[in-house]
Order: C-alpha cells, then structure tokens, then sequence
C-alpha cells in the first residue's frame, strides 16, 4: 500500500522536511545565543552566510510542505475505492486512528509554513537582518510540528491495511451521533449562515479600515481565522447541502469528487490562502516598528490583506454560486 | 570614508593549503580623495580592494561605508550597492568581447533598466569626455591598451558611482598612456570621486594628486617609514 506514487512523493517530501527542520533547527540555535549583528567575529560573520543557505532551504521545504496538503488530500479521496466502505477521503482518512491526526497536522504545517515563508521575505526586505532571530526562533517552534507530522503520517501510510472495514462520511457527519464534527453537522442551518455573513462583514470591515485608515490589521487577523472556522462550520452544516442538492449529505470531503466537480477545491483554496494570508498579515504587523522595515512592512501588509480579502471574496462567491445554483430548497 | 575593522581574509579557509590573505586590516579610506594600495605581489592588495568595494566578504571584521556597515549586507543590497556606488575597473579590465564600446560601456546599466536611448547619449558622453567616440561601434577586442582602459573606466562610471575602484590600472602601459591616466584620474577628482586603486607602480603612487598611500606587506598594513 505504501508504494503508491503519491504516498511516496509525500513522504519523500515529509522526510526532507524532517531532514531540514532538524539542521535548521541546530543552526537556530545557534542564531539565538549568538547571533549579534555589531560583531565582526569569524562565527558571526559565518552565521550571516549560512543564513542564507539555510532560509532558502528552508523555505523551499515549506512550500513544498504546503503544497502537498493537496496531495495528501487529493490522494486520500482517491484511494478511497481502495477500501472497503470507503465513499470518499473520510473513509482513507479513517482507515487506521492516524489518518485524521495526519491531516490537522498537515494543516498546521500549511498555516504555519505561509507565515514563516512570508516572515522570511519581509526579513531578506531589511538591510540589517531585522527578522533572522524571529524566524528561526520560528523554525525552532516549527521543527517539532514538522517532524510530527511526518512521524503520524509515516505511521498513517504505513498502516493502510485494505481488508479493514472503514465508515463512509455518512456514518461520521450525520447530528445523530456524538463529537466535534456531528456537532458542527448539526449547527442549524440558518445560523450557520449568519455567522458566516457575520465574520465575512467583520473581515470585510476590518480589511477595509486597514486599507483606507491603516488601522484594524490585527483585527484582520483575527477577523481571519475566525471566518476559516466559521466557514468549516457552514461547509458542513449548510453549504455542502446545496452543493449535493442533498438535505441530509454534510460531508465537507466529497466536495472534492469529480462528481460535483471538484467544488471542494473551489472553496477550499481561496479558503486556505486567505486565512493564511491574514495570518501573515497580522504576524508582520507585530514588526512593523522595526527600523529597517518601517518603510517597507505597512506596503506589505496593505498588499497581503488586499491578497486576503480576493481570496475571502472568492470564496465568498463561491458559497453565494453554490447556493445560488442549487435545485436544494432549505428554507421556506 | 570607507573604514575596515579588524578585517581578515582566509582564502581556502580549513584546507590544508589556507592563506591568510589580509589579517587584522584596521583603515580609514578617506573619501573624497585619491588613495592608492601599494606593496609587492601577494601582499594583499588586490583582497582589499575587493573588500572595499563589496566585491568579497571578509573572513572575520567589518567593512562600513559612511558610516553604515555594508560587509555583512545580505546580498540582494549589496549588489544594489556594487550597481550604484562603486565603479571598477579591473586589471586585466574585463571588457565583454564580440560587443562594441558602447556595449561594453551600457553593460552595467542595463539591471538599472534605464531608458534605452538616455543610457546610449550617457554612454557617448563618458566615451566622448575619453576621447573614444569614434570608436564607440567597433568590438572591443580591436582596441589598443590605453584605449581598452580607458573604455574600462568609462564603462566604470555609467551608473555614475562616487567610487571608482581601479585594480592596477596600469599594469603594461607606457609612461605617455599612464600620464594620460593620471589625467583622467585628475579629472574625476575635479568632478568630486573618490578614487581608490592598487598600484606597484612609482609613477603612479608618487604623483602628485595621490592624497593617500597605504603601504601593504605580506596581509598586513605596513607601518614602518619608506627609506627615503
């Protein structure tokens, strides 16, 4: 089961990473208790040059550890035909118990990639290094996740057996049963609806003082994360409906089938990039009172939520077009 | 003014054919002045030149210009920095061949992306003020000694940069050709460079527009008075 293509590249990919995190890690380390940019000193000076090297590595790790997010769940609904009562990625997923902690982890490794990939070029924008401490400090707290991630999802793939009878997404996103995502399944539809429009307002609001009046880019952020949650939420609850023109299908994976014409992905990545784009927005924002950056970093951030608020608007659209396009009735 | 700190240079560096080329260089490069390098071969000079002029990076120290730390720059400013502050002019010069004059002279204005037309009147100007012109459209490799330095210097100057750093540049040329260096030398003075080059040559480091000598011996400034 494990020599598949795709489980393979995104192993190769896990295990670089882990490689990676850890050396870059060590040399973190190193940036932390020594690191003094007044020092003309044979170590330091060594430092300065292998910084580069290391963040550029690094950071090509990172990408790749955010791209393969769409890999690994690309490739847990495609192999869902592989097992028995498996309709979509929730069946691969719950094959074994390391199928969903896989994938949270890949998730926070996506998050917290997108912000240290756009800490890292705000820090190469400055003469004098002004963000090296924060990111490999950055690095130091990432390393952990990573190698975690790659462990849960080695221990995923490696525990793939196709004689195990797995549960299809009705059996998990059904009110009637119990934890987190029956929960989520049975938020009412209508006030799913509104806590979406609410948190959109709310990004929409925050995105526009910060544009206008260069204020509120905190607000932004958090604005953010709250409309990623919240949109989760009315995927399951609500939106999905509408897209299966089905009253009782809530599972936010099928989407992802060619049968509803990869819909998921048309929510999900304008979904992702925006968060993640906020969330930078709103870590630079800590930054901005560096002297070497002061002029570069509100530029920045100005373009990051403007990037977020296409993305969330996309999004957006893409909920308002699913909604509008269906033949479900759901109110009325 | 461009100021050294405990500069070293190891070339080869863990090897067991390491060299210290500079060790413990402490200078001040006054600007606005002429200042010339000067000792035996493998003395270090050519090294610390191209420190200077954020060429290379030392093994250990630093290097500021105008008061602002420039050798531990992260790369992408000091190549800004190379573009529009310093001018060179290297010993064997390193003019392209199989491109003209004017080619070789608008090469290190074209990252710039400055107006094409702007850049080709700024380039007949510098080759104009350098009495090279007429040969503007011919290939580089058809020109004699002294013009091939002096299309060298004009290519120098098209960012025009305050620095203009010269790697012996006059290694093989006549006595009337270093004199009409020495003139143009004179010249970008009058027009408020600052002038910084390696040179073993006496006709050059005695000439009376040199504000500034610094003796080098084996890596190290050599303090101690020329016998007179």
């Amino acid at each position: 089961m494990i020599f598949q293509t795709p489980i393979m590249a995104l192993l190769l990919v896990s295990g670089l990473a882990g490689l990676v995190a850890l050396w870059s890690a060590w040399f973190g380390l190193r940036v932390l208790r020594r690191w003094n940019l007044a020092d003309g000193s044979r170590e330091q000076l060594e430092m300065e040059r292998q910084t580069h090297l290391i963040s550029t590595l690094f950071g090509f790790v990172m990408l790749a550890e955010a791209l393969a997010l769409l890999l690994f769940v690309y490739n847990a609904d495609r192999m869902a035909n592989l097992f028995v009562g498996a309709m979509c990625a929730v069946g691969t997923l719950n094959v074994n118990e390391y199928g969903f902690p896989a994938l949270y982890l890949k998730v926070a490794t996506f998050f917290a990639a997108a912000v240290w990939l756009i800490v890292d070029r705000a820090d190469r924008a400055g003469r004098d290094y002004p963000l090296t401490r924060v990111k490999y400090a950055g690095i130091i707290l990432l390393a952990p996740l990573i190698l975690a991630g790659g462990a849960v999802e080695l221990t995923y793939f490696a525990g793939l057996e196709t004689d195990v009878i797995t549960s299809c997404c009705s059996k998990l996103f059904t009110p009637a049963n119990e934890g987190l995502s029956s929960e989520v399944t049975g938020l009412p539809p209508a006030l799913a609806l509104w806590l979406l429009g609410g948190s959109g307002l709310a990004v929409a609001l925050s995105g526009a003082a910060s544009l206008w009046w260069g204020r509120g880019q905190m607000l932004f952020a958090v604005s953010g994360v709250v409309l990623f949650f919240v949109a989760l939420a009315a995927i399951i609850s609500i939106i999905s409906l509408y897209v299966y023109d089905h009253p009782n299908h809530h599972c936010p994976f099928c989407l992802l089938q060619p049968e509803h014409g990869y819909y998921g992905y048309v929510l999900y990545l304008p979904l992702f990039f925006g968060t993640a784009l906020a969330l930078g927005a709103g870590v630079l924002q800590v930054f901005v009172g560096r002297p070497s950056l002061r002029d570069i970093l509100p530029a920045r951030i100005r373009k990051l939520i403007g990037l977020s608020m296409v993305a969330f608007g996309l999004f957006g659209l893409a909920t308002i077009w699913a909604i509008v396009s269906s033949q479900l009735i759901v109110f009325g | 003014m461009i100021t050294l700190s405990a500069v070293t240079k190891l070339y080869n560096e863990g090897r067991p054919n390491q060299m210290a080329a500079l060790d413990g260089i402490d200078l001040t490069v006054p600007g606005d002045a002429v200042t010339v390098l000067t000792g035996p071969s493998g003395s270090g000079k050519t090294t610390l030149l191209s420190l200077i002029g954020c060429m290379a990076r030392p093994t250990s120290g630093r290097v500021h210009l105008n008061g602002d730390m420039v050798s531990g720059l992260p790369e992408s400013f000091l190549t800004g920095l190379r573009r529009t502050t310093f001018g060179f002019v290297f010993q064997r010069f390193n003019l392209v061949r199989g491109l003209s004059v004017i080619e070789n002279v608008r090469l290190p204005a074209v990252p710039l992306g400055p107006d094409h037309v702007e850049l080709t009147e700024r380039a007949m100007a510098r080759l104009e003020h350098l009495g090279l012109a007429d040969k503007a459209d011919i290939p580089v490799e058809y020109l004699s000694g002294g013009e091939t330095q002096r299309a060298a210097i004009a290519r120098a100057l098209i960012n025009d940069a305050p620095i203009l750093i010269a790697d012996e540049p006059t290694a093989n040329l006549d006595t009337v050709l270093v004199n009409r260096f020495l003139d143009i030398v004179a010249d970008l003075r009058a027009e408020g460079r600052t002038v910084i080059m390696t040179s073993h040559d006496p006709r050059i480091f005695t000439a009376s527009l040199v504000d500034n000598v610094v003796r080098m011996v084996d890596g190290r400034l050599d303090t101690e008075e020329a016998p007179a």
